[in-house]
C-alpha cells in the first residue's frame, strides 16, 4: 500500500458509524461525572444511532443509506445542491444549456437597458460549425435602412391583416405555464413595445386580454377555450374568441419544437384551482393535449381545417409546426396548391425549442432543429411556387440579433421568442418550469414566489428587451450591406463545412 | 372515435401520492392533538423555567446548570412549541422536543430520581415523548432524512 494520504469513503464510513456508537456512552458518562451540558450530546448522538440503525438494518430503499449510514446522506445533499453550485460557481460562461452565461447575460443587459459591448474578444469557438453573418464591404448607413414591417395576411387581402413593426413576438406561453404576474408583465411589456403576443393554447386567455396587447389566439390540439365536447372545433366559441378586439390573429399548433408528436402538458402540480376552472380539467393528473388536432388526419383534411379556421374567425390564420418527415410537409404544400388555401403564415420551430414540460425522451431527440427545419420548408414553399403566398416565421432559441438575422437569412420574415422574454423578466434558468416552484415567479402559481415579479418595473424590462434587440438586428442587417430584411438570403450566411445546414445549402444551390 | 390516438384529451394517471398523509379531517384532528399535547407540557415547562420559581431553581442547582442551564433550556423549550404549532414544520418541532424531552429523561434517571413532583415531571416527560414520536411518524414526509428511515 503507497503511503499516500488519501480518502478511503468506505472506511471512513464504517469508522464513523462505530465512532458514534462509542460516542453515546462516553458522552453520557461524561455527563454523569461532569457537567450536565454533555447530555446535549447523548441526546444527539443517542438520535444519531436510532437514525443510523433504521438506515442500515429497516430501510430497504436507498442503498447508499442501507450501506453506509448517516454519511451516506452527505452525497444525496451535496447533490441535491449540485445544480445552484455548478451554476454559480463552477460551470463556465460558455457551456451551460440550454443557454449559456454569456447569452443570457446579454438578454439580461438588454432588459436593463444597459451597455451591452464586450472586451477584447469572442468567447465562441471560431473553428467550430457556428454558423457566421456575412458583412458587406459597403454596409447601409442606418438612416437608409427600410423600417421593417410584415404584414400577416396581406396576400388574402384581408380587412383584418396585420402589421407588425418589429422583427420578435412574443411566442407562445400560457396562462397555466406562467403565472398570472408573469402573463402580465409580458402584455403590458408588449403593448408598450408595440408587439403581439402569442397566448399558448392553454385556455381562456384571461390575464392576456388585462393589458390590452394585441393577440395571437394560439389553438392547441386541445382547443381550450374552442373545443367542443369531443374534441373537435367549436365555431362558434371560435367566432366569439375572434371578435374580441384584443385578438388579432389566430395560430394553429400542429407540432412544438420541444415535444413533436405529441401534445401540450401541464404537469399537476401547476394546476391551480382559477386553471382547473378555465380549462375544464381535474386537478388530482396531469393535463396532457392529444398528439394531434381531431380534424387532421392528412394533408387534405389539414388544409381544409386551415382553410375553414380562417373562414370562421375572418383573422390572419397561420400553422406552427416542427418539421419532421419532409415528405410528409411537401405532400401538405402540394395540397395548399391544390386546394388553393394557405395558411397566411407558417411558424417554424425547431427542436431546440423550449417548453414549460415535455417528457425528456421528446425533448432531447424528436423534430428537426431550426435553421435546417427553417432552410427545408423556406425551399419547399419557394420549388412549390408558394412562398409569396404566405409569411414564415421561426422560432427556437432566438434570443439575440445574430441568430435573428441568421432566421431571416434562411427565410424568416419575423421571429419568435418565448424563453427570451423570460429572461427579460429575471429568469434565471433553474430548470424547474414543470414544478410550480420556479424562484423567480415567472412559471409558478404559488402567490408566494410571484410576489418578487413585480408586473409595473418588469414589464418595463420587456419594452427595453424588444427596443434592444430591434436595435441590434437593425445594426447587423445594416452590416451585411441590406437595406431591407427581404434581401437577406442564405447567401448571406458563413456555413462552414461542419455545419448541419452545410449539405442542404449546397444541395439547393 | 376512430383513431384512438386522437382522443379529446387524455390524462396520465397522477403518480404515487404516497408521501404524503391523507388529509381528512379524521387525521388533521388527531396530528392537533398530538401537537398540542407536547405543546401545552413544554410550554408550561417554559414557562416555569423564565419564572425561576423554588422548585426549578433547586433542580437547576441540584444538575449545576443553574441559572445558564436554567435560561438556555427554556429558550429550546419555547422555540420548540413554536415550531410544534407551525403546522407545515411540526415534524421539526416533534423532533426537537423529543431531544429536550430525552434529556429531561436523562436528568431523572441519573441525578434526580422521581420522589413527589419529580415523579409528575417525569410523567410528562415520557407523555411528551410518546406523543412527539407518533407525531414524528406520522409527519415523516415533513422531514427528510426521517422519511429516509422508512421504505416508501
Amino acid at each position: 500500500m503507497a503511503l499516500t494520504l488519501e480518502v478511503d469513503l468506505h472506511k471512513m464510513s464504517r469508522s464513523v458509524n462505530i465512532a458514534m456508537l462509542l460516542l453515546l456512552p462516553v458522552s453520557f458518562l461524561a455527563g454523569y461525572f461532569g457537567p450536565f451540558y454533555f447530555h446535549f450530546a447523548t441526546v444527539t448522538f443517542l438520535f444519531l444511532n436510532v437514525i443510523n440503525f433504521f438506515y442500515m438494518f429497516v430501510q430497504k430503499r436507498h442503498t447508499l443509506l442501507r450501506n453506509f449510514g448517516v454519511l451516506a446522506q452527505a452525497r444525496y445533499f451535496i447533490e441535491s445542491i449540485g445544480p445552484e453550485m455548478r451554476q454559480y460557481l463552477f460551470a463556465s460562461d460558455t457551456e451551460e444549456r440550454p443557454f449559456n452565461r454569456q447569452e443570457r447575460a446579454e438578454v439580461y443587459r438588454k432588459a436593463y437597458n444597459v451597455d451591452s459591448a464586450a472586451s477584447f474578444g469572442s468567447q465562441n469557438e471560431f473553428d467550430a460549425t457556428e454558423l457566421k453573418i456575412r458583412h458587406s464591404m459597403f454596409p447601409v448607413p442606418s438612416d437608409k435602412l427600410e423600417p421593417f414591417s410584415v404584414i400577416l395576411g396581406e396576400e388574402r387581402k384581408l380587412p383584418t391583416a396585420y402589421t407588425i413593426n418589429k422583427p420578435i413576438m412574443i411566442s407562445a406561453m400560457s396562462f397555466g405555464a406562467l403565472g398570472e404576474n408573469a402573463v402580465r408583465s409580458l402584455a403590458r411589456g408588449a403593448k408598450a413595445a408595440g408587439i403581439p403576443m402569442n397566448t399558448g393554447e392553454g385556455g381562456y386567455p384571461k390575464y392576456h386580454l388585462m393589458e390590452g396587447c394585441d393577440l395571437i389566439f394560439q389553438m392547441g390540439t386541445a382547443k381550450f377555450g374552442v373545443r367542443n365536447e369531443d374534441g373537435s372545433l367549436n365555431d362558434d366559441l371560435l367566432r366569439k374568441v375572434a371578435a374580441q378586439e384584443s385578438i388579432r390573429m389566430v395560430e394553429i399548433k400542429l407540432s412544438q419544437g420541444a415535444k413533436p408528436g405529441k401534445g401540450g402538458l401541464l404537469p399537476k402540480e401547476k394546476i391551480s384551482e382559477e386553471i382547473a376552472e378555465l380549462r375544464g380539467v381535474p386537478r388530482d393528473r396531469d393535463v396532457v393535449s392529444p398528439p394531434g388536432h381531431l380534424e387532421c388526419t392528412d394533408a387534405a383534411a389539414t388544409v381544409r381545417f386551415i382553410g375553414h379556421v380562417q373562414k370562421v374567425s375572418g383573422l390572419p390564420t397561420g400553422i406552427k409546426l416542427c418539421l419532421g418527415n419532409v415528405t410528409e410537409f411537401e405532400n401538405l404544400v402540394a395540397e395548399m396548391k391544390k386546394q388553393d388555401i394557405c395558411p397566411d403564415w407558417i411558424t417554424v420551430d425547431g427542436a431546440e425549442g423550449g417548453t414549460g414540460a415535455a417528457p425528456k425522451s421528446f425533448m432531447d431527440s424528436v423534430g428537426m432543429p431550426l435553421w435546417p427545419g427553417l432552410h427545408t420548408v423556406n425551399q419547399t414553399l419557394l420549388k412549390a411556387g408558394i412562398r409569396d403566398r404566405l409569411k414564415l416565421l421561426a422560432s427556437g432559441k432566438l434570443i439575440n440579433a445574430g441568430r435573428i438575422i441568421t432566421a431571416m437569412a434562411l427565410g424568416a420574415d419575423a421571429c419568435y421568442s418565448a424563453r427570451g422574454f423570460m429572461m427579460s423578466l429575471g429568469c434565471i434558468q433553474a430548470l424547474q418550469c414543470g414544478k410550480n416552484t420556479c424562484p423567480i415567479g415567472i412559471t409558478t402559481h404559488n402567490p408566494e414566489l410571484q410576489r418578487g415579479l413585480d408586473i409595473a418595473s418588469k414589464s418595463v424590462r420587456v419594452q427595453h428587451f424588444v427596443h434592444n434587440l430591434t436595435h441590434d438586428v437593425e445594426q447587423l442587417q445594416a452590416a451585411t450591406g441590406k437595406r431591407s430584411h427581404r434581401d437577406l438570403t442564405v447567401d448571406d450566411l458563413y456555413v462552414p463545412e461542419g455545419s448541419i445546414l452545410h449539405h442542404l445549402v449546397h444541395a439547393h444551390v | 372515435m376512430s383513431n384512438p390516438k386522437l382522443t379529446a384529451m387524455s390524462s396520465t394517471p397522477s403518480q404515487s401520492t404516497s408521501s404524503k398523509t391523507p388529509d381528512s379531517l379524521i387525521n388533521t384532528v388527531i396530528n392537533w392533538f398530538l401537537r398540542l399535547i407536547p405543546a401545552v407540557i413544554v410550554g408550561r415547562a417554559a414557562f416555569m423555567k423564565f419564572a425561576g420559581g423554588e422548585n426549578v431553581t433547586t433542580m437547576f442547582e441540584t444538575l449545576e446548570m443553574e441559572p445558564g442551564g436554567r435560561i438556555l433550556i427554556g429558550i429550546i423549550e419555547a422555540i420548540c412549541v413554536a415550531i410544534l404549532l407551525s403546522p407545515r414544520i411540526s415534524g421539526w418541532g416533534a423532533i426537537l422536543c423529543l431531544g429536550v424531552m430525552v434529556g429531561a429523561v436523562i436528568a431523572h434517571v441519573s441525578v434526580l430520581g422521581f420522589s413527589g413532583a419529580l415523579g409528575v415531571l417525569f410523567m410528562m416527560a415520557i407523555i411528551s415523548s410518546v406523543a412527539s414520536i407518533a407525531l414524528i411518524y406520522r409527519l415523516r414526509h415533513q422531514v427528510p432524512f426521517v422519511h429516509d428511515m422508512f421504505n416508501e
